[in-house]
């Protein structure tokens, strides 16, 4: 991912997708559904929210209030098909459905970590919400280093 | 176009325009536009008409597609900032078949107020349809509806005027003079005047625009804050004048007040500063968009800073 630090705006360049499905009896199938469903986890981790009014009304009652990734927003999807045939299942397949959306939810969330440090915890990861974090981290960081006693005495151990 | 005036004339507002209604179409979906007749000026071809004035101007009809706009060569040369905004209005489609005098004229939108009949019921409607109260701003009495049209915010810097035809005459606007800030109607335009061309002043040697659209999704979006910067630079490199317009949070797209800022001075970081926190200062985003206001707000200097990055000069090429 890239996140702007200026915004908190989250771009997601690429994602790999790894998935047992034990025998792909239709490799393309497969991959397909692989990367809708990761298509799906990015689109819940960035733009998708199901937000309500005090009144009770969705925030988002539309598909243009209700975001959901465009083509362009969307990152380049690569599938890596594995197969760990299953003898229980028909023709030794397993599933290949949902199993790679799930993931790709934390995955981006530790992809944000590595770039710039801030843990997400709430869906969405939006951009206001990642510039927040990113501000309250810019702020700690400069009372740290205005109060360095302070940190060595009553800092968290490690 | 005489025709259309015709049948507008005497309507009282019970007759609208549709051109390529991707406005219009989904507003009476929900409601909010309930005409008995509508006029199409599909027909209508002095409207489609790009030309070069003796001056070495450009007037554009009212009917040109947004997609033309975007590539056309001697916009694309001259008034680079107008086809960028064209060119990020929703999508390839819609493009295709929105018109210049449409996005011009594009209702002003709310959280509130863009919604299905039966959404905007379940909250007693509001004060710009149906209503009497706003749900953005408690016991305000004034629509806070955005402009949140790309292109008018462009043609702002560009100093763009309007002609305005009706059965009663015609007569030219400047745009700047043609928007009001009133979310209701943001438009000085007569139920019976047709919005019919757009004319651009030559493009002077020195001139740079850029126009910065910032939303959520890369399209079919609109803007939460746009933003478009002309600057004019005197032969020794020195800013001569600066322009900068923002769209998307108020009822008008507006120019900002930049009296404070010291002209004369060559495009340094520190000038480009001082303009993004004057920006800054004059933009309060409110929530007629659900999104976080203070973070909109928090963005405005990033995208001001951004558009000065994004400067590029008017050439003289395309004819």
């Amino acid at each position: 991912v890239r996140v702007d630090s200026k915004t908190g705006v989250t771009t997601v360049d690429r994602i790999w997708i790894a998935h047992d499905c034990g025998k792909a009896l239709n490799p393309t199938l497969v991959e397909g559904q692989m990367e809708g469903s990761a298509y799906m986890g990015f689109g819940e981790a960035l733009f998708e929210e199901h937000d309500f009014y005090a009144s009770g009304l969705h925030k988002g009652p539309s598909l243009l209030d209700y975001r959901m990734p465009t083509f362009l927003d969307c990152p380049d999807l690569v599938s890596l098909i594995v197969e760990a045939g299953d003898p229980e299942g028909p023709y030794g397949a397993k599933e290949v459905g949902e199993g790679p959306l799930h993931p790709s939810i934390p995955a981006i969330a530790n992809a944000i970590y590595d770039a710039v440090g801030v843990r997400v915890d709430s869906l969405p990861f939006s951009p206001s919400a990642v510039l927040r974090l990113l501000q309250q981290k810019a702020q700690q960081e400069a009372q740290q280093k205005a109060e360095p006693l302070a940190v060595a005495s009553g800092g968290r151990p490690c | 176009l005489d025709e259309a005036c015709a049948a507008l004339d005497g309507e009282e507002g019970e007759a609208l325009l549709i051109a390529g209604g991707t406005d219009l179409l989904p507003n009476m979906k929900h409601g909010l536009f309930t005409p008995r007749r509508l006029v199409s000026l599909r027909g209508v071809s002095e409207l489609r008409e790009i030309r070069e004035t003796d001056e070495g101007g450009l007037v554009l009809g009212a009917g040109v597609t947004l997609s033309s706009i975007a590539s056309h060569p001697l916009v694309r040369a001259r008034y680079g900032a107008f086809a960028k905004a064209a060119g990020v209005v929703a999508g390839p489609q819609i493009r295709n078949m929105a018109t210049l005098g449409g996005n011009v004229c594009l209702d002003t939108r709310c959280s509130y107020y863009n919604q299905t009949e039966f959404w905007r019921g379940a909250l007693g409607y509001c004060i710009k349809k149906d209503g009497t109260i706003c749900h953005v701003v408690p016991k305000g009495q004034k629509c806070v509806a955005a402009a949140s049209a790309d292109t008018p915010t462009a043609l702002l810097v560009y100093g763009a005027k309007l002609r305005l035809v009706s059965r009663r005459g015609e007569r030219w606007v400047d745009l700047d003079a043609f928007f009001v800030n009133d979310g209701i109607r943001n438009n000085t335009k007569a139920h019976d005047e047709i919005l019919a061309a757009v004319a651009l002043p030559p493009a002077e040697k020195g001139a740079f625009a850029a126009y910065h659209k910032f939303s959520l999704r890369k399209a079919i979006d609109f803007p939460l804050l746009s933003i478009a910067l002309a600057v004019q630079k005197t032969e020794s490199d020195k800013v001569a004048s600066l322009k900068l317009a923002v769209g998307a949070l108020t009822a008008r797209p507006r120019l900002m007040r930049l009296n404070g800022i010291a002209l004369g001075r060559p495009l340094t970081p520190d000038f480009v500063s001082q303009v993004a926190e004057e920006a800054h200062k004059q933009c309060h985003p409110l929530l007629s968009v659900a999104i976080d206001p203070a973070w909109r707000r928090d963005v405005v200097p990033v995208c001001v800073r951004r558009a000065f990055d994004e400067l590029a000069p008017a050439t003289a090429g395309g004819s």
